[in-house]
């Protein structure tokens, strides 16, 4: 190791660290797709079973160039975040009603450990039945698999706020929605945005096995498509979406909790 | 003027396997202008005394009577990492919704009096330990109150700023003219900042002693730490608390 003598030796150090990090992520990432490429050609797998990034590739040139890939990526995001936004709001709005209620929430508790504990993708089909088979059932699909954690994970982070602030709270005769407004809500915000992460691949599970039930677009019904008639190559670039979509709202979150810390000078 | 009394005040606990008996026939009183400390073990009842004063509990017997204007500072500082000084600040004007010109005027004032408007922009994590205790005694200040409660506020900080610390406090009472009651398990703290210390006993908890600090007015906490009365208060109190 260097020794550091200046803060500018120290950033650099951290810079050079950063470089050789993000070089080793992306060369392991072509290292993959280079080497799923040499074994399908040179026949060592079979590349009916697991197509080629070649072929994927190509698959979606034709896809982007009828402009038919956009349908699917539309509607899916836009059940997604839907469904993401649906269910952010209503758990937050139940974990405070039951926060606000510790009777209400105590009675409560085993139904949402159950729910929580139940295989969501078992209701789905009745979901889709109440609901539709369009847009309105997917979404659904989507709700049923996020809201039942944000509740518990929020429910959990409001009752672990510092009991110290609540009690200087109330030494100064604040009431209960000032303490929720000020304390309880601004408290989490980083908790928020760490449990929004996780729905973000829920809500995509959600909307996948919704699609895969009932849909005529979105990359579920591809890749439920592709699967049926054996055509793995559009499999393959569904998935490829679908990974690319999901690393994409992660990175918004990731961004925003960044510009956060950076305004409240944490760490 | 008594700004809080207790008579003949007693706490039971009660759970599920058994009650505890936490204060027994506690009577004090608590006058204008003088600084009281709470002294004891660990575990012998002082933060419930605190907590029945700020009525956040209710006394098994007794009668507690109060006529002051409250304010509570903890042995955490309790700011808010969300909320700049300035916000952490008027958070008791923010609770009573009053954004009238005096009262901001009045912040302000303690603000500069005490060297933080400068910082009023700033997050608490980018301050020292000392001086986010500062801004916590100013923000129970700005609500103007006559009594100050103060739960081991010094104990979470290191020796150095410790004496730092309790010059701050000790100067920041005195000169607004408030009264304070502190409660602690540290000796030298007790001598050091306050004009009578109430000893009490383990659990059941009892005022075993009353003992009256008479330095000259003019010495600090950490000028009375040298002088030599220090040391015969210190022997005083041992011997009530047995030691």
């Amino acid at each position: 190791m260097k020794k550091i003598n200046s803060v500018k030796e120290y950033k650099k150090q951290i810079k050079k660290e950063k470089i050789k990090i993000h070089t080793i992520q992306i060369s392991l990432g072509i290292l993959f797709l280079l080497a799923w490429e040499i074994l399908t050609r040179a026949n060592i797998v079979n590349s009916f079973l697991l197509s080629s990034p070649l072929k994927v590739f190509s698959l979606f040139v034709t896809y982007l160039n009828s402009g038919e890939i956009f349908s699917h990526i539309y509607i899916s995001t836009l059940e997604t975040l839907l469904g993401l936004i649906i269910s952010l709001f209503g758990g937050i709005l139940i974990a405070t009603l039951l926060y606000l209620s510790p009777s209400a929430s105590r009675v409560l508790d085993p139904y949402l450990v159950l729910l929580n504990a139940l295989p969501k993708s078992a209701i789905a089909p009745i979901l889709i039945i109440w609901l539709g088979t369009g847009l309105k059932g997917i979404v659904g699909v989507s709700v049923s698999f996020v809201m039942i954690i944000t509740i518990i994970n929020v429910l959990n982070y409001f009752n672990h706020v510092d009991s110290d602030l609540i009690t200087m709270m109330k030494s100064m005769k604040a009431s209960k929605l000032q303490i929720l407004m000020k304390v309880v809500f601004p408290s989490n915000i980083m908790n928020i945005l760490s449990t929004i992460k996780v729905c973000i691949g829920l809500s995509w599970v959600g909307v996948i096995v919704g699609e895969y039930l009932s849909s005529k677009r979105g990359l579920g019904y591809l890749v439920m498509y592709g699967g049926q008639v054996f055509k793995l190559d559009l499999v393959m670039m569904g998935i490829f979406i679908l990974a690319i979509l999901a690393l994409i709202m992660y990175s918004v979150i990731a961004l925003i909790e960044k510009i956060l810390k950076k305004k409240y000078k944490l760490n | 003027m008594e700004l809080i009394s207790f008579k003949n005040v007693s706490k039971t606990f009660y759970n599920l396997v058994q009650e505890t008996k936490v204060l027994d026939d506690i009577s004090f009183a608590i006058h204008d202008d003088e600084i009281v400390c709470l002294l004891g073990p660990s575990g012998c009842g002082k933060s419930t005394i605190l907590n029945l004063i700020n009525e956040l509990i209710e006394p098994t017997k007794g009668n507690i009577t109060r006529n002051a204007k409250l304010g509570y500072m903890f042995q955490k500082d309790c700011l808010m990492n969300w909320r700049n000084i300035y916000k952490n600040v008027t958070i008791g004007l923010e609770i009573k919704k009053d954004k009238s010109k005096e009262s901001l005027e009045y912040v302000e004032n303690l603000m500069k009096k005490y060297q933080i408007y400068e910082f009023k922009s700033f997050y608490p994590s980018e301050l020292s330990g000392g001086l986010r205790q500062r801004v916590s005694l100013i923000r129970t200040l700005v609500l103007q109150p006559d009594l100050l409660l103060l739960d081991e506020p010094f104990s979470k900080l290191d020796f150095q700023t410790r004496l730092m610390v309790q010059n701050d406090v000790y100067n920041i009472i005195k000169n607004e003219k408030k009264s304070a009651l502190m409660v602690t398990h540290d000796i030298d703290e007790a001598i050091a900042l306050s004009s009578r210390i109430l000893v009490l006993s383990s659990r059941p908890t009892r005022i075993k002693e009353e003992i009256k600090i008479q330095f000259d007015s003019k010495l600090s906490p950490s000028e009375r730490r040298k002088d030599p009365l220090f040391s015969y208060y210190y022997n005083q109190i041992c011997k009530a608390l047995e030691i």
